[in-house]
């Protein structure tokens, strides 16, 4: 056989083997990739003063609540992809009463699927009562977090012997650690 | 699938990136698709015809910042520290790419006045993307950690086609020294989809003096993506059924979007051993009119979050969460378009200059109408480059042509471009009787283990290719 239909073969052969010079490689780790995006997004904010909180009867504490629907907490990237949540809650207080905080995450039919309770000490406006409390919602708790729709805010300021005035402000943010 | 899966990672990851730049094809003598990439080639043989579907088959796909053993190796990291090393050490520059050709049928034919003609057919898919760097981390990583950052969405920019591609072309001698020839084309657009100029920025900063945490902005956004032949796949009930590759053959065969193109080549002789060749090819467009959907998405955002109100006893609270996504889309409009819109074709632009060796001075059957002499091998440089959307892509490369017989013809070619120095690449030409087959692969270096290969390319086909008596 001539030289050059000897290097022709081997060529031709060499190119319909190449599928087999795909060394060194584990092409099935390719079922453990993932994509894990960590998500910083703000929730939600107010500023409360004294004429928002209202007394439940004549002599029980002066009280603040709302609701928000938190229509992202039933989307399919939640819902398939959150591991985590950090909630992150930041109070300052300038009431001079302590307030309790609870905050509530419902379902859709308004069952409770996870609560946050701290309480904000009182301040003053030069010097405020600050809470900066982190909800780290993992696990089985991640579950029941995710069941949740609407979000219940209920502000309870603790009687004492001056509310003349003041602010609570909240301010508040999410990680969402997700994988894909 | 396991079989399938090896490939479509060869398909992601290597081929050439600039799987149209044709350097082992081009100025090949005594082939027909010389004239395809140089349509005023020589042609020194009377007529040709493609074995139909087997004529030209291309193959070309890859990426330039990242190959399968980057990501699949096997060491002490796991494949997602590797991804995400990946995507931290490519940039907007790097481009992904996938390109196929498929010859349907190929005909050539001289005239009694020395002029040869050529038609035929053939399917082309060519898929196209710059990296979006900003994109990629913020969907990889997300915004924790890139607060005060930038998100660039005009780094968002791809183009993809379907298309089949009727040709009709000439080319003939004008004098001893200079040959020319154009080339026709007629295309007929199946599928076409492209996202080029797109502006806006996303950004998260902390901001102490807002009233939350953070500030979200989206800014001057406007993203528009262009298809042509997407929604008659995404609607379709089976889209492998009857129906579905009945209208997907009748857009194929001129029922679809058309568009007009031109391929225009020379070949001049500077001295009997110095031959100088140039070309253009498709410097066309498709005006896409059937079954368009343009969708965009434009307009200036930013949020603090939801700001609660604390009604009072007995008050209902506001729809927080519907007015907030009210003010959104009011703010960013969200459309779909139907009206028409052109896409040019990805212009190439080829030149070479070719030097021959050891004179020829046996006689052959070949047609031969000028008086310049022959040579058994060639030297040669050869330039290419590809119109993408950010501009063109360049790519160099060193040839060596020797012809063994006058039936076997071999090249060898080193390319360099932006991305790869070490790209060789080998052709052979083989004729038994009047049946040409041909072989041609680059990028062989890293044959011996095609995972770490960024780029490389296949193409062979075979033809009848004959001479009067």
């Amino acid at each position: 056989m001539p030289a050059y239909k000897k290097i022709f073969t081997i060529a031709l052969s060499a190119l319909f083997l190449c599928a087999s010079c795909f060394k060194e490689v584990d092409l099935d780790q390719a079922s453990e990739i993932v994509i894990p995006p960590t998500a910083a997004l703000d929730l939600i904010y107010f500023t409360l003063d004294l004429e928002d909180f209202h007394p439940l009867n004549t002599s029980g504490p002066k009280m603040a609540g709302d609701v928000v629907r938190l229509e992202f907490l039933d989307d399919d990237y939640i819902q398939n992809g959150l591991v985590k949540a950090d909630l992150n809650f930041i109070y300052y207080n300038t009431f001079t009463n302590p307030i309790r905080s609870e905050l509530i995450f419902l379902s859709e039919n308004n069952r409770e699927q996870y609560r946050i309770s701290f309480t904000i000490p009182g301040g003053s406006p030069e010097s405020p009562g600050v809470v900066n409390f982190t909800e780290v919602i993992q696990g089985e708790d991640l579950e029941d977090f995710k069941r949740a729709i609407k979000l219940r805010v209920e502000l309870e300021m603790f009687s004492g012997t001056n509310e003349k005035g003041g602010e609570l402000q909240l301010k508040s943010k999410a990680f969402l650690n997700l994988e894909f | 699938m396991h079989r399938l899966f090896p490939l479509l990672i060869f398909l992601l990851f290597f081929g050439a990136s600039w799987g149209q730049n044709k350097q082992l094809l081009y100025n090949f003598e005594g082939l027909p698709q010389n004239l395809m990439s140089n349509p005023g080639a020589e042609v020194d043989f009377d007529l040709h015809a493609g074995l139909p579907l087997f004529s030209h088959i291309h193959v070309a796909a890859g990426s330039s910042g990242v190959n399968a053993y980057d990501i699949f190796k096997v060491d002490d990291k796991t494949v997602n520290q590797r991804v995400a090393e990946s995507i931290s050490s490519m940039n907007s520059r790097d481009i992904f790419r996938v390109n196929q050709q498929l010859e349907i049928l190929s005909l050539g034919w001289r005239d009694e006045n020395d002029m040869y003609y050529s038609l035929g057919i053939y399917q082309e898919m060519d898929a196209f993307s710059y990296f979006p760097k900003d994109l990629a981390v913020l969907a990889y990583e997300g915004n924790r950690d890139h607060l005060s950052e930038t998100f660039n969405f005009s780094e968002a920019s791809f183009t993809a086609e379907f298309l089949n591609v009727f040709h009709f072309g000439a080319t003939r001698y004008y004098s001893d020294d200079l040959n020319y020839g154009f080339r026709v084309k007629l295309y007929s657009s199946v599928f076409n989809a492209r996202s080029t100029g797109n502006r806006g920025r996303f950004r998260t900063i902390p901001s102490p003096a807002a009233p939350n945490v953070y500030r979200h902005f989206l800014s001057g956004i406007d993203i528009l993506v262009k298809t042509s032949g997407w929604s008659t796949l995404v609607d379709a009930e089976d889209v492998t059924g009857r129906q579905t590759l009945s209208d997907l053959a009748g857009k194929a065969f001129l029922g679809g979007n058309l568009g007009v193109g031109l391929d225009l080549g020379f070949t001049y002789y500077l001295r009997d051993q110095w031959k100088l060749t140039g070309s253009i090819l498709d410097f066309g467009f498709v005006h896409h009119n059937k079954d368009v959907e343009k969708y965009r998405y434009h307009g200036d955002y930013q949020t603090d979050g939801i700001e609660l109100l604390f009604p009072g006893p007995g008050e209902e609270s506001p729809n927080y969460w519907d007015e907030w996504e009210d003010d959104l889309d009011e703010h960013l409009v969200d459309e779909t378009l139907y009206d028409s819109y052109s896409s040019w074709r990805p212009v190439k632009v080829n030149a070479s200059l070719d030097f021959g060796v050891l004179e020829d001075t046996e006689p052959c059957n070949c047609h031969e109408p000028t008086t310049r002499r022959r040579y058994k091998s060639h030297l040669g440089f050869h330039w290419f480059a590809v119109k993408r959307p950010r501009g063109f892509i360049h790519a160099a490369s060193l040839t060596f042509d020797k012809r063994f017989t006058n039936n076997f013809t071999a090249r060898i070619a080193y390319t360099a471009d932006a991305y790869t120095w070490s790209n060789l690449g080998i052709m052979f030409s083989s004729r038994f009787h009047n049946f040409n087959f041909y072989l041609a692969a680059d990028n062989l270096l890293d044959y011996t283990n095609l995972a770490k290969a960024n780029q490389a390319s296949l193409q062979l086909g075979f033809q009848l290719i004959m001479n009067r008596p």
